[in-house]
């Protein structure tokens, strides 16, 4: 345990201190605050005299996710990833891996401490900009469900935390970090592209729930229509996060397997 | 005590150690040869980093082999590889705090002290706020003497722990390494035979993965007595079976030194060997 923490307690500061993270952290904060500049650029038309609806009309709850999730579940389903496939082969490339094999640490310490430190490197920089961007609404609109904008963010985590752990395993396998980057955006680019979308946001099939993108996630939250209720974390939503863990977790015994052959 | 039997490490077409046997007991033990002798690789293999193709290496008492045993041996390893890789944006504080978190010192207060005490050693201890990237070669080459020191190793084993080195600096770590092999097992390896001359009472040369030679220096030494000759000659370099040690130009003409059995027509006289004369002889 001791291992772990000290792996991930420096893997947090060497991403700080790297140019990569920074770039992402600065990107969140600003892509999702373009959203305000959205809606403050809004004429009267048609969205906002459905949010001025008192029947059926768009609260700005669903405006505000609206304007700030797709942004947000691009990075952490993309860009997040990308960034951190670094992680593991920055050790080779810096030269320190055959020093860290030559102390007591395991295979698995390892791979969770550089998984838990780049998590928390991640999940500050969303952290960071869920209170910023969260501020900046609350300046703008007066008013809005803080729970369900907290929600939205959660996920988003949740989904960061999948995605960067499957693509630091898989870039992990890379002996140089422009290949290892290379890897994790072709294979989210196929995961995306030729496993297909499956369905519906209420009917998604299986293939939109293994799909990297999160597909079940982005058309449960990007939605305009009019009905909160469906917004609310819902059972697709639930679904993809629980089938995103256990894919994570098999990447996870493929890293293991192959690092510990490898050693 | 490390026992070394019959080891083989192949990788895919190249046959890096071919039926190695040693012992290394106590004290400063120098590995000696070519480069692609398979120096790095012995060493990788004693410090669990490799698993060998064929044969036993047990490392105090612990089989290597096994995922216990290594994990074992590694508790009680200081360990500089030859190229050693630093992040750049921690600072030399920091790095070696990061190695003693891994080293399994837990207490933060035993970790700090540890630290403060090889920075002391390899004098960086003013330097230890700076960030790695802005330190130079030497300044590096000794953060990674001093990582290999934390937490008291009872094997050391370091790869060409000099290269990068300034003669006083290398002077220091000589002797620093030789007051280590007096608390545990310390393996050299090196090109750089001044190293071991001045610091190891055991060593061993070898060559295309197999043993050449196994013993102290002295016996080295004393192996290529009556073969050394100093010759001076007017420019024409020695021909024969010879291996010329070392060329020096003089007013009168060219000083070789050279082992082997000159021919009759140079005046050659014997003179006594050095350690690097034992070596090349035994490379011969």
């Amino acid at each position: 345990m001791q291992n772990i923490l000290g792996i991930a307690r420096y893997e947090f500061r060497l991403q700080w201190r790297g140019r990569s993270l920074r770039v992402l952290a600065l990107t969140t904060l600003l892509v999702t605050c373009a959203g305000l500049l959205i809606w403050n650029s809004l004429p009267e038309g048609e969205l906002t005299q459905r949010l001025n609806a008192t029947e059926g009309g768009i609260s700005t709850n669903v405006m505000l996710t609206f304007l700030t999730f797709p942004a947000l579940i691009v990075l952490v389903v993309f860009g997040f990833p990308v960034g951190a496939s670094e992680s593991l082969p920055a050790d080779r490339h810096y030269g320190t891996l055959e020093l860290i094999e030559s102390l007591p640490v395991t295979v698995s310490e390892y791979l969770i401490g550089k998984l838990v430190g780049y998590w928390a490197a991640g999940g500050s920089a969303i952290a960071a900009a869920f209170v910023v961007n969260g501020v900046l609404w609350w300046l703008t609109l007066r008013s809005y469900d803080v729970l369900r904008y907290a929600e939205m963010w959660v996920v988003a985590a949740l989904v960061l935390i999948i995605n960067t752990g499957i693509g630091i395993l898989i870039g992990g396998t890379q002996p140089n970090r422009i290949r290892a980057a290379a890897l994790v955006i072709c294979v989210f680019i196929v995961s995306t592209l030729l496993i297909g979308t499956g369905g519906s946001a209420q009917q998604p099939t299986l293939m939109g729930f293994i799909n990297l993108a999160r597909i079940p996630i982005i058309t449960t939250y990007v939605n305009l229509a009019p009905n909160d209720e469906l917004r609310i974390v819902s059972p697709p939503v639930y679904l993809s996060l629980v089938i995103g863990i256990l894919e994570l977790l098999l990447v996870f015994s493929g890293a293991f397997i192959w690092r510990r052959r490898s050693q | 005590m490390i026992e070394i039997q019959a080891l083989t490490k192949s990788y895919r077409d190249v046959q890096a150690l071919r039926g190695m046997s040693l012992e290394i007991g106590a004290g400063m033990f120098g590995l000696l040869g070519p480069n692609g002798a398979g120096k790095t690789t012995l060493m990788r293999v004693i410090a669990g980093l490799l698993r060998p193709s064929s044969g036993s290496v047990r490392v105090f008492g612990e089989d290597i082999t096994t995922q216990h045993g290594k994990l074992a041996v590694k508790r009680q390893l200081g360990y500089l590889p030859q190229e050693l890789g630093l992040y750049p944006n921690l600072t030399g504080h920091e790095f070696l705090d990061y190695i003693g978190v891994l080293k399994g010192i837990s207490d933060k207060h035993e970790r700090a002290r540890q630290v403060a005490e090889v920075l002391e050693v390899v004098r960086l201890t003013d330097e230890a706020a700076r960030r790695l990237k802005t330190y130079s070669g030497g300044m590096k080459r000794r953060i990674g003497i001093a990582q290999a020191l934390l937490g008291y190793p009872k094997l050391l084993i370091v790869d060409e722990p000099t290269a990068g080195l300034d003669p006083e600096e290398r002077v220091r770590f000589r002797n620093l390494l030789a007051d280590m092999a007096a608390r545990c097992t310390v393996i050299l390896s090196t090109h750089v035979i001044e190293d071991i001359s001045h610091s190891c009472n055991d060593l061993a040369i070898i060559r295309e993965g197999r043993v050449l030679f196994r013993g102290k220096p002295s016996d080295l030494i004393g192996q290529a007595r009556g073969q050394v000759y100093s010759m001076i000659t007017t420019g024409e370099r020695p021909s024969g079976n010879l291996t010329v040690v070392s060329t020096l130009q003089l007013q009168e003409g060219v000083q070789y030194r050279v082992i082997g059995t000159p021919d009759e027509r140079y005046t050659a006289r014997s003179v006594e060997p050095s350690l690097e004369d034992g070596y090349m002889l035994a490379m011969r």
